[in-house]
């Protein structure tokens, strides 16, 4: 239903401040009214308001009705410049820094959590080396005299290849790189910048023995000259003068495929990096060119079976005698007990990689075989034997035919 | 597990230390975990070394808070992080309706569906993501690229292009957009400087972003705060709020993608996230659009550092570490069984739920304080907190005060500055803030396309 119009008479009866209507009538009358405070002076901004006498005054700055001076509000236009010129002068200026500025020089032993994801810059002696050029990778060791970090690019192999900078152990180089710090992977700087690696020096080795190394020759190039006691095996070797062992490290990774045979008993002379751990001290060579033969006058004493004690655990010797058992592995090779007549002894472990490669094997599996073997004392389970540690070390002499 | 007592303890610590310390406008879990960190290297009783899963206790409590609560002083403070940048404007509105209460717990419910998307899709991320990691791991770099080149154009169009002559009218349509641009760029330029060299002292190296962060978002927020002089309405605290169900799925559904989308991809935050997200979805109530920030900005911070958790055996290469708190705690423990996952997940949900009712309580007394002191004063004294902070955040890690300490914090300072005017151009030019991530995402783009290097060599920082 369309609402009803009110009809002419009745709303010119209504006046606006009537006493029917319920609205008051203004205080002043209309001449009197302040021109400057309006009806809606409330809605106006208090920018817009004097201070002082709280006259409308819009953007003036000062006010033509009491003189009072008006503060005004802050121009943005200033922030804008502000903001664009720091801007742009800043990063220039960071830039300007950043290219002039080189990483911090710091000492390996003082890398802690904090340091994650920093630039820095290391010195140290090349103590280890892996190359994978299937993959790209390089991965170093340095040290310095506050400790070893393990160094890596997974991809930059190339790079330092071309740049003709791929270190070799031994080197002394200063890099720069990103510390990564990871609970499992440990403390590693990331080498991605190859251009930063600089080999300073390739130092000469040191002449000196095995018995005289010392705390002092550790991460330093040294050349000692040994007997070979245990040929390679998992990528190490064991040489010795007869006082004190040492470690070979022979990696693939770090020496290349083309290891050089190593027989016990073989004099050789190695040039490498010293470095110290659980096993004592390890030389770690640069390549396969480091280890060469070498005519060393150390002889491996023939003992009786009797005289083999406890005394002699890690010591190089030879026995003869006749074979009295064999008892097979489950995953091939086995041991064998051999008597000269003062005793026994067992001659093992002869690993199926030994066992298989010893001519005239499956003499070693019956009674009377008459053998030489050179090996290092040994004792499993309390039982004293004789490690050959590979089949040339382990000789069968005449074959005894059976009564 | 031994003690999950105590590591519970902690955690609650961590959830209620959380809500009431990231009430104050621009303080960020990253930047408070420096702090904790570098307290810990001087006082080791602080967290158990037999029992490091108490700090990650600790952490996650903070982080769940965090992203419920930084609701407050985006909302009522205009002081918003990366990831709350898009809830400022619709939450503005909110502010200038009386209706304050009503948006902050919007956000907040958000953020608690968000803790229930990830309740139910957890079993898939031991089996989805590593197959999903493996296909997309080599493909990161462009994805990201895609992203940023999604990130500029989505802006377009823009203005009206009204005018007398023809330069009015492409100075109208343009200015905004360039202004967004040239955000971008100088923020890349500034991330790959920062990147490549350390600007901060080496010790500080675990927080090189810090005064990058601060600076973009929370002093230039202040800056803009103090500035502003906005007048805030009376607010009315409700005991109900404007939602039904089918509005909560519409806003649960973007804001789950945007979340998990920068929870998983390196570099992109919870506000491109949701914005790649609102996009996709095209909702336009605003009930929606503030509800999917809340869901995606919890979804982003916890599922970031939720994936940490995922156990390393699950994937090819050892775990996956996204975002700044795995990568703060990474160097401490890894974890590594499926019992410490479940235990950390049991977490979040407490944190969750005790973070949302703290949220009603902190909204309420926030509201009170508003309405009694300007909030430019407050955004003072938020401001002095936080340069304080940065200032001495070199002392806090040296654990000594000396002048090489206080020098290293000026450099600190200095850094902050510049990236302080870089995020004042968004404010002032009215372009989107979300163009100060280029920060970020654009270093790790070049990194990823092998392009880093190159790059670094041709600007002098290689």
């Amino acid at each position: 239903m369309a609402e009803e119009r009110p009809d002419q008479e009745s709303y010119q009866a209504e006046k606006p401040f009537g006493p029917d209507s319920g609205l008051e009538p203004p205080d002043k009358p209309i001449d009197d009214a302040d021109d400057s405070v309006g009806i809606n002076a409330s809605d106006l901004s208090e920018e817009t308001l004097c201070p002082s006498c709280g006259r409308f005054v819009g953007a003036y700055e000062k006010c033509p009705y009491c003189g009072a001076t008006l503060h005004k509000r802050m121009s943005l236009l200033i922030w804008k410049r502000i903001s664009v010129g720091g801007t742009i002068l800043g990063l220039l200026v960071m830039w300007f820094a950043a290219t002039r500025m080189t990483p911090s020089l710091i000492q390996i032993g003082e890398i802690q959590e904090t340091y994650n994801n920093a630039q820095v810059t290391i010195r140290g002696t090349v103590v280890d080396r892996r190359l994978d050029p299937d993959r790209g990778s390089i991965s170093l060791t340095v040290a310095d005299e506050s400790g070893s970090i393990g160094a890596r690019s997974f991809s930059a192999l190339p790079e330092f290849k071309k740049l003709g900078n791929v270190p070799r152990v031994g080197d002394k180089i200063e890099t720069v790189g990103t510390i990564q710090i990871d609970a499992v992977y440990g403390t590693s700087l990331n080498l991605d910048l190859p251009h930063r690696l600089k080999i300073e020096e390739s130092p000469e080795p040191v002449k000196t023995e095995i018995s005289r190394l010392k705390s002092a020759d550790v991460n330093k190039m040294v050349t000692v000259t040994g007997m070979v006691k245990h040929p390679p095996r998992f990528g190490k070797a064991v040489i010795t003068d007869r006082v004190n062992d040492l470690v070979v490290a022979l990696d693939p990774r770090n020496i290349g495929e083309e290891i050089p045979v190593l027989n016990t008993g073989e004099g050789v002379e190695v040039t490498g990096v010293v470095i110290s751990g659980v096993e004592g001290y390890t030389i770690i060579p640069a390549s396969g060119d480091d280890i060469q033969p070498y005519d060393v006058t150390i002889s491996i004493p023939e003992m009786a079976i009797k005289d083999i004690s406890m005394a002699n655990l890690g010591d190089l010797v030879e026995v003869e005698g006749t074979t009295q058992t064999f008892t097979a592995f489950r995953s091939g090779g086995g041991s064998v007990t051999i008597s000269d007549g003062t005793g026994r002894i067992i001659v093992g472990p002869l690993f199926a990689s030994i066992f298989d490669n010893i001519p005239d094997n499956h003499k070693l599996k019956v009674r009377g075989t008459r053998i030489r073997v050179k090996g290092t004392v040994a004792q499993f389970r309390g039982e004293l034997q004789v490690g050959p540690g590979s089949a040339e070390n382990v000789t069968i002499i005449t074959p005894e035919k059976q009564q | 597990m031994e003690n999950w007592i105590v590591i519970l303890l902690y955690a609650l610590a961590g959830t209620v230390l959380g809500g009431f310390l990231f009430v104050i406008p621009s303080i960020h879990f990253l930047n408070f975990s420096g702090v904790v960190i570098a307290l810990w290297g001087h006082y080791h009783g602080l967290f158990p070394i037999h029992q490091p899963l108490t700090l990650f206790a600790f952490f996650m409590g903070m982080v769940v808070s965090f992203g419920i609560m930084n609701t407050i002083p985006s909302m009522f403070l205009g002081a918003p992080d990366e990831s709350a940048v898009f809830v400022v404007l619709p939450g503005a509105k909110y502010m200038l309706q009386g209706k304050g209460y009503e948006g902050a717990m919007l956000t907040g419910l958000g953020g608690l569906l968000g803790i229930f998307f990830l309740a139910i899709f957890t079993p898939f991320f031991f089996f989805a993501l590593p197959k999903l990691h493996v296909i997309l791991g080599p493909h990161m770099h462009w994805i990201l690229a895609l992203i940023i080149v999604y990130m500029l154009m989505s802006e377009w169009p823009k203005g009206t292009g009204k005018g007398d002559t023809w330069w009015e009218k492409f100075k109208g349509a343009w200015a905004n957009l360039f202004a967004g641009i040239v955000t971008f760029v100088l923020s890349a330029f500034m991330g790959f400087i920062i990147f490549n060299r350390t600007m901060v002292p080496v010790k500080m190296g675990f927080q090189g972003l810090l005064p990058v962060f601060v600076g973009l978002f929370a002093v230039s927020s202040l800056i803009s705060a103090i500035l502003s002089k906005q007048k805030i309405p009376k607010q009315h605290v409700g005991n109900d709020i404007d939602l039904d169900y089918k509005t909560m799925w519409k806003g649960w559904m973007p804001g789950c993608i945007g979340g998990t989308l920068a929870a998983y991809l390196p570099g992109v935050t919870g506000g491109i996230g949701g914005l790649i997200a609102g996009h996709a979805c095209a909702q336009r109530d605003d009930r929606i659009f503030v509800m999917s920030q809340g869901v995606s900005k919890v979804v982003y911070y916890t599922g970031q550092f939720l994936l940490f958790f995922v156990p390393s055996y699950f994937f090819l290469k050892g775990g996956l570490k996204r975002g700044g708190m795995a990568i703060n705690l990474s160097p401490f423990y890894k974890p590594v069984l499926l019992q410490e996952y479940f235990f950390i997940f049991g977490i979040v949900i407490m944190a969750g739920c005790i973070s949302f009712l703290l949220l009603s309580f902190n909204s309420k007394w926030i509201i009170k304080l508003i309405a009694k002191v300007p909030y430019q004063k407050l955004s003072y004294a938020s401001l002095a907190i936080v340069v304080v902070m940065v200032f001495f955040m070199p002392a806090m890690i040296e654990g000594t005060v000396n002048g090489a300490v206080l020098l290293s914090g000026l450099q600190v300072i200095g850094v902050m500055c510049v990236s302080t005017c870089l995020g004042l151009l968004p404010i002032f030019y009215h372009c989107r803030r979300s163009n100060c991530m280029a920060v970020i995402i654009v270093p790790i783009c070049i990194s990823m396309s092998g392009y880093g290097p190159g790059l670094a060599k041709l600007l002098g920082l290689g």
